[in-house]
């Protein structure tokens, strides 16, 4: 019995001890008390009648065993046993008692516990992560994926356990950086961050920053990667560059406004000098050419547009903002037109301007300027290739409105833009040409002005209306 | 015959203007020195004095500041901030360029 590697007895019918080794001795806790011929249920008295049915069916000839089989003792503590319990039988055959091979097997129940608990607990970790975790193959195919991961990719577990591979969610635009990645898992067997787009379930792509290494289970590698969802951060990024944009274009606008100012200073002088002499010489050739004094007309009247032109873009460049009060629609147009009409009629486009109104309108002169130069800039843009026409209309609308209406003959807004052509940076024209901004700041003003900016598509063309209130003075 | 002073530091221009106001009937001096003008002005004040507003060594608001006498001043500014500048004493402002007729019709209202 010494040499048995379990806890041991013999009993007989009676449950008494008629032999026992001394691993059950120290198993049990015995100290050095004489067994032999004393009840189990008298050694043990906390053995439950669970036991005592075990030890009644195995006197009856069963065998019986289990694992883990909790045993709590006495003094209120358990033990755990894995156990086997057989008959004996004497030479004529019959059941003289049983046998007990025990072993207590605590210790390891306690670590196994352990070991789940922790398994458990580094499950939930993965589980619960806010960062996308996957475990695949060399060869891509994905073994396993945390719900932050599904997520990003928007497949569901089933559909990446199925074989989803890590390249079908890699759009091809990223092979050489994909090799450039495997080459540095290779050498150092990590790779990342490395920041790429991953193809989502509905096509779309979600960008991503992936860190990873190679691991060893088994004797097998596998890859495992970290995933982090970049969209806020792209967005964010996306806002602060067109933040940036933003002020560089209002920094450059400054200049051209400052640069503007000076020049408008420049050449009004020559201008004076131009007018003043043609005057003069008109008095001096009085009894001349009736064409000569026709040409010095001309002169005057070109010089006269001229002063015209200059003094609109000094308003429309002037640095400190004008002060809001009433000014005559038909004068608004004027000036509008005095920046941009000449542009359009080098380039064959031709205006048409029919203003209706003889109500003012309560704005800021300067700002309502820059917002039908725009308008009527854009509109040039739209025909300038094709020698189209512009209309600027200006009517009175109700008891108390004015609108400037600015029509032009050109493509038109495409419909996916319409309802976005007032966004900051959207834009039909060509990249360089517009910035985006000029129908956004122009809302801006019009609304501040307390009237509204709105976009009607034409059969051909385009038309904005400008809707503010007239002024008080009418 | 009455005098005008006429300041603006663009001689071709100041020889222009002097050949308008002449039209109008006035006598005329002209100064591309500011300082030199002021002096003039102090010692015998003319019937108006028309002075540039941008002027590289001295603004037209300064030249008005020196004057000790009392003369119709008028600038010669872009600037439409007409009330502000009556109320610092200008007598009128006018944009250039100004239409030569219109002009001359001006000054003859002052002489």
């Amino acid at each position: 019995m010494e040499t048995l590697p379990t806890a041991s007895a013999v009993f007989d019918r009676q449950m008494r001890y008629l032999a026992f080794n001394t691993r059950w001795r120290q198993a049990y806790r015995l100290g050095d008390a004489d067994l032999i011929g004393r009840s189990h249920y008298e050694v043990f008295p906390e053995v439950s009648q669970d036991w005592r049915a075990v030890h009644r069916r195995c006197l009856g000839g069963a065998t019986e065993r289990r694992e883990g089989d909790p045993f709590p003792r006495v003094d209120g503590s358990v033990d755990y046993i894995d156990w086997v319990v057989a008959p004996w039988r004497d030479e004529e055959g019959a059941i003289g008692g049983i046998v007990m091979h025990t072993h207590v097997v605590t210790e390891r129940h306690i670590t196994e516990r352990r070991l789940g608990e922790e398994q458990a607990f580094v499950r939930e970790l993965f589980e619960k992560s806010p960062v996308g975790m996957n475990l695949c193959r060399l060869d891509g195919l994905c073994l396993e994926s945390n719900p932050a991961f599904l997520n990003i990719i928007g497949y569901s577990r089933e559909e990446v356990e199925g074989g989803l591979t890590y390249w079908q969610l890699t759009p091809r635009d990223y092979d050489e950086a994909e090799q450039e990645q495997l080459r540095s898992l290779e050498t150092s067997g990590r790779y990342g961050p490395y920041e790429k787009e991953f193809i989502r379930k509905d096509g779309s792509r979600v960008p991503v920053r992936l860190t990873g290494f190679l691991i060893e289970r088994e004797g097998e590698k596998f890859i495992w990667t970290l995933i982090e969802d970049m969209t806020a951060q792209r967005a964010l990024e996306a806002n602060l560059y067109r933040e940036r944009l933003k002020t560089i274009q209002a920094a450059k606008l400054a200049s051209i406004g400052e640069l503007a100012a000076g020049i408008a200073h420049e050449i009004n002088n020559p201008l004076q000098i131009i007018d003043g002499y043609a005057f003069e010489l008109e008095g001096a050739l009085e009894s001349a050419e009736p064409s000569a004094r026709e040409a010095l007309s001309s002169i005057r009247k070109a010089t006269d547009r001229a002063a015209r032109i200059v003094r609109g873009l000094r308003t429309f460049a002037r640095e400190e903002e004008g002060e809001r009060g009433d000014h005559p629609a038909a004068q608004i147009a004027e000036e509008s037109l005095a920046l941009t009409a000449a542009r359009m009629w080098s380039h064959g486009v031709s205006v048409v301007v029919d203003v209706r109104t003889e109500r003012t309108v309560c704005c800021n002169l300067v700002e309502l300027t820059q917002v039908l130069v725009n308008l009527l800039s854009n509109a040039f843009d739209a025909v300038k290739h094709r020698r189209g026409t512009v209309r600027l209309l200006v009517d009175d609308a109700g008891d108390d409105e004015v609108t400037f209406v600015v029509e032009d003959s050109g493509p038109g807004v495409e419909p996916a833009l319409r309802e976005r052509i007032f966004e900051p940076f959207v834009t039909t024209k060509a990249s360089g040409e517009g910035t985006g901004l000029g129908l956004s700041i122009s809302r801006g003003i019009v609304e501040s002005t307390g009237g509204s900016l709105a976009y009607e598509p034409l059969e051909t063309g385009s038309r904005f209306i400008v809707r503010l209130p007239a002024g008080g003075a009418e | 015959m009455r005098t005008v002073v006429y300041v603006d530091d663009d001689e071709t221009i100041c020889k222009l203007m002097s050949r308008m106001i002449g039209r109008a009937g006035a006598e005329v001096i002209t100064f591309t020195n500011p300082v030199e003008a002021i002096e003039r002005i102090n010692k015998s004040p003319p019937a108006l004095v028309i002075c540039d507003y941008r002027m590289p060594t001295m603004n037209g608001l300064a030249v008005l500041e020196q004057l000790e006498v009392n003369v119709p001043f008028v600038l010669i500014s872009g600037d439409s901030s007409v009330d502000e500048l009556r109320e610092k004493g200008v007598t009128e402002v006018l944009a250039k360029p100004i239409r030569a007729e219109q002009f001359v019709e001006f000054v003859k209202r002052y002489i």
